[in-house]
């Protein structure tokens, strides 16, 4: 597992750089674009998969930067809700197919989408995150089954049996996301909550000063003389 | 957080804009509304294509430009037993219904025709089509059924009036549907579904009576 971060984090950029130029490259664009669920299960998460490979490669400084216009990654998350949220429009698929302007744009806003969700996510925190999936994955699951149940064909250049099966597919995932973040959030809740048990310092009494008790104990002992020879006078 | 509210109300301005350009204002979300809507907002001409059927060899505009007729065409193929099935039988009622209605004059040819147009010409060749027009008991004065004589033509008729034509996967084809009315200037006017009908026919009479008066003007 180790072993496959290291690769990814030396070698991102250059699967990223490869995998655009393959993306883009008509063959395999045709290929995926000749099918509805290639195009929308594979195309898409591709490119957004792409899109975070690249924006790895940014140094430090850069990310610093783009951080102050992305506090708490709302302003990428945002961004990204929102292309997806057009890409789920059916006229997208069959405008892509005709117009190269729709396809690059398409294209290009995948891809960033994928470069926002990589320099948001981490900054986000549970809260924003949350408040993303919430909106994207319902949006996703609806989208799906719209897709799953339309008694036409959405797209003129797809066949309705794909139509369905992609709708399915949409549903599926969405809940998928949902099932792994949340198990993620409450893995790492626990994770956190463990270590502070361990950690934080026992309740211990403090060392007993046995000089001190002898003299409280001796006083306490000549109080009660002096009291007693009090009431004996 | 000035600048992350800037750039996240910039990021939602922009995506408005593009959403309101991919849906029409709004209206549409498919390709197929949006041929609609853009046929409805802007009559379409149709292209010259020369097409040959069971009595017929004529160009496109030239078949449709009568003075006073408005043409329902759709596209089918002979071999389909699927949507076009369901279309010929739409055609059918289409013809039934017209066949009731009062002629204004006994001698004149009915003013809403019907035309079956087939992108499979290889073939649906005249004979072909001839025969399936029997089949579906179409009257040859009201329902005719033609071919584009070459795939140029073809090419260029489906282009023009955005007929999306592709492999069903058995053998077959899937393509997208519906009742195309054309005016007596040959122009593609609007799109129904074929599951409006009464709609179709309605409209295609009503313009047909609209567009009596003025073809007197333009020959007067």
């Amino acid at each position: 597992m180790n072993a496959l971060k290291c690769a990814f984090d030396r070698y991102g950029t250059v699967f990223g750089l490869v995998a655009l130029v393959a993306l883009v490259t008509p063959p395999l664009r045709h290929a995926l674009e000749a099918q509805m669920s290639m195009h929308m299960l594979v195309q898409f998460p591709a490119l957004i998969l792409t899109g975070m490979l690249l924006a790895g490669a940014l140094s430090t400084k850069a990310r610093e930067q783009i951080a102050q216009w992305n506090a708490y990654g709302i302003a990428g998350l945002t961004f990204a809700a929102l292309v997806l949220a057009l890409a789920m429009i059916p006229r997208l698929l069959d405008l892509a197919l005709v117009d190269a302007h729709v396809e690059i744009v398409k294209s290009v806003a995948l891809l960033l989408c994928g470069s926002a969700l990589h320099l948001s996510w981490r900054s986000a925190g549970v809260i924003v995150q949350g408040f993303f999936l919430g909106n994207v994955l319902p949006m996703m699951a609806i989208a799906g089954s719209l897709y799953e149940t339309a008694p036409a064909r959405v797209c003129n250049s797809y066949r309705l049996d794909e139509q369905q099966w992609v709708g399915q597919c949409l549903t599926i995932a969405s809940a998928c996301i949902a099932a792994v973040w949340l198990a993620r959030v409450f893995w790492n809740m626990t994770d956190k909550q463990r270590p502070a048990v361990a950690v934080a310092p026992a309740p211990s009494h403090p060392p007993i000063n046995r000089e001190a008790v002898e003299e409280r104990r001796s006083e306490a002992v000549r109080e009660v003389a002096t009291t007693e020879a009090r009431a004996a006078s | 957080m000035w600048r992350t509210a800037s750039v996240t109300a910039l990021a939602a301005l922009a995506a408005f804009v593009v959403g309101s350009w991919l849906t029409l204002d709004f209206n549409v979300w498919t390709a197929e509304g949006a041929r609609r809507l853009h046929v409805a907002r802007a009559e379409v001409p149709a292209p010259s294509v020369a097409l040959r059927g069971p009595e017929i060899d004529a160009s496109l505009p030239a078949l449709v430009k009568h003075d006073g007729q408005v043409t329902i065409i759709d596209f089918v193929y002979t071999r389909c037993t699927t949507v076009c099935l369901a279309l010929g039988s739409t055609f059918q009622q289409m013809q039934s219904t017209l066949a009731a209605l009062p002629r204004p004059e006994s001698t004149a040819a009915p003013r809403v025709q019907l035309l079956s147009i087939s992108f499979d010409p290889g073939h649906d060749t005249p004979a072909v089509l001839a025969g399936y027009g029997k089949s579906l008991n179409a009257d040859p004065a009201r329902w005719r059924f033609a071919a584009p004589i070459n795939a140029e033509g073809l090419a260029n008729l489906l282009g023009s009036f955005d007929v999306v034509v592709i492999p069903d996967g058995m053998g077959g084809f899937e393509h997208n549907a519906a009742l195309l009315v054309v005016d007596s200037r040959g122009r593609l006017v609007r799109i129904f579904d074929y599951a409006e009908m009464e709609a179709a026919l309605a409209y295609a009479q009503y313009l047909s009576t609209q567009s009596v008066p003025t073809s007197q003007k333009a020959a007067g």
